[in-house]
């Protein structure tokens, strides 16, 4: 964690520069995170401006990659902040892994579940790291979402979900829709903890699902389970329970 | 016994909009059984074919984890109230 250096000096993955992580940067680089890499290979739609606040209706219409029209956005009104687009779909922890080395915070908030696994293991595989880096995981839909605080020891994702949803059973917000104020809402919440977080601050998230449903915020604490990879690189495992 | 269950939003199709399902039982499974018997389908929503807890779902007795009490078998009173956890998948 960064708690002896400041936000100037961060450095922040955000994966996905969709309805979450469209407010999630604009709080990071309000909150003044320095450097800044997004990463998305979508081009903007329409259909996004209604939650994707920072995309104007000329992105959508020349099929601006998301992470190039939202870094312009955010160096217009954040010229300090450093950006760096990186517009190709992420595939797999061992590509996260490489982009969150080095970094001090990742924010997931893509449509893909299996990345929000690979995210996880991306932290894992860092905590052996000098400075291992803390992640929020974000996902909204409908009318709820939800975040995970994930830090350089604790519960992680796999704790708390064994695996991704199948296919099938995965609604996207394309189906299922997504009402715009939720999405801002836990994008920017999810950044606010991440933000925290970094500054070594205490958060509600840290090992817990924090979760937006019906308008009301609850908190899920989170136990590291005993045959979750992350139990391994826990300096003790008293506390820790056996999963069936 | 009325133990109340709570409905994620996505299930709540399946209880007519219902957030909440009182039913009776003496543990976690024979709570989510009075749920199916109630409302049909919710057991499979939440239950695989081996009668484990879907492994994108959490089932959290109280403020507890049932995977790390007794499974279906953990214990209810009517202080507890069941949450039902699903992953969700939606980037937005």
């Amino acid at each position: 964690m960064t708690s002896t250096r400041t936000l100037a000096s961060s450095s922040v993955v955000i994966v996905g520069c969709g309805g979450l992580g469209v407010p999630a940067a604009w709080t990071c680089a309000a909150a003044g995170v320095g450097r800044l890499i997004l990463c998305d290979d979508d081009a903007v739609e329409v259909s996004n401006l209604h939650r994707q606040v920072l995309y104007s209706e000329s992105d959508a219409a020349a099929s601006r990659a998301k992470v190039v029209a939202l870094a312009d956005a955010l160096q217009r009104r954040f010229p300090h902040v450093e950006l760096v687009p990186v517009a190709r779909r992420l595939v797999g922890s061992d590509d996260l892994r490489a982009l969150v080395a080095g970094a001090d915070g990742l924010l997931e908030g893509s449509d893909d579940p299996c990345l929000k696994f690979a995210a996880c293991d991306a932290l894992l595989a860092l905590r052996g790291a000098e400075r291992p880096p803390v992640g929020v995981i974000a996902a909204a839909i409908g009318r709820r979402g939800q975040y995970f605080g994930q830090l350089a020891t604790g519960a992680c994702f796999r704790c708390l979900f064994e695996a991704p949803p199948p296919a099938a059973a995965v609604a996207g917000c394309r189906v299922a829709g997504i009402l715009g104020p939720v999405a801002l809402e836990v994008g920017a919440f999810a950044a606010r903890s991440l933000i925290r977080l970094l500054k070594g601050q205490p958060d509600a998230v840290a090992g817990a699902l924090m979760r937006l449903q019906s308008g009301r915020l609850d908190r899920v604490a989170v136990t590291v389970a005993a045959d979750c990879p992350c139990r391994a690189l826990e300096p003790r495992h008293s506390g820790v329970h056996p999963r069936p | 016994m009325a133990i109340r269950i709570k409905i994620p939003t996505p299930l709540r199709k399946m209880t007519a909009g219902k957030d909440v399902v009182e039913v009776e039982g003496n543990n976690v499974g024979d709570a989510l059984r009075a749920l199916e018997a109630q409302h049909p389908g919710m057991w499979t929503k939440i239950i695989d074919d081996a009668g484990k807890v879907r492994r994108f779902i959490n089932v959290y007795a109280g403020d507890e984890d049932i995977r790390f009490l007794e499974g279906l078998g953990t214990p209810v009173d009517a202080r507890t109230e069941i949450s039902i956890i699903p992953a969700i998948a939606g980037g937005a």
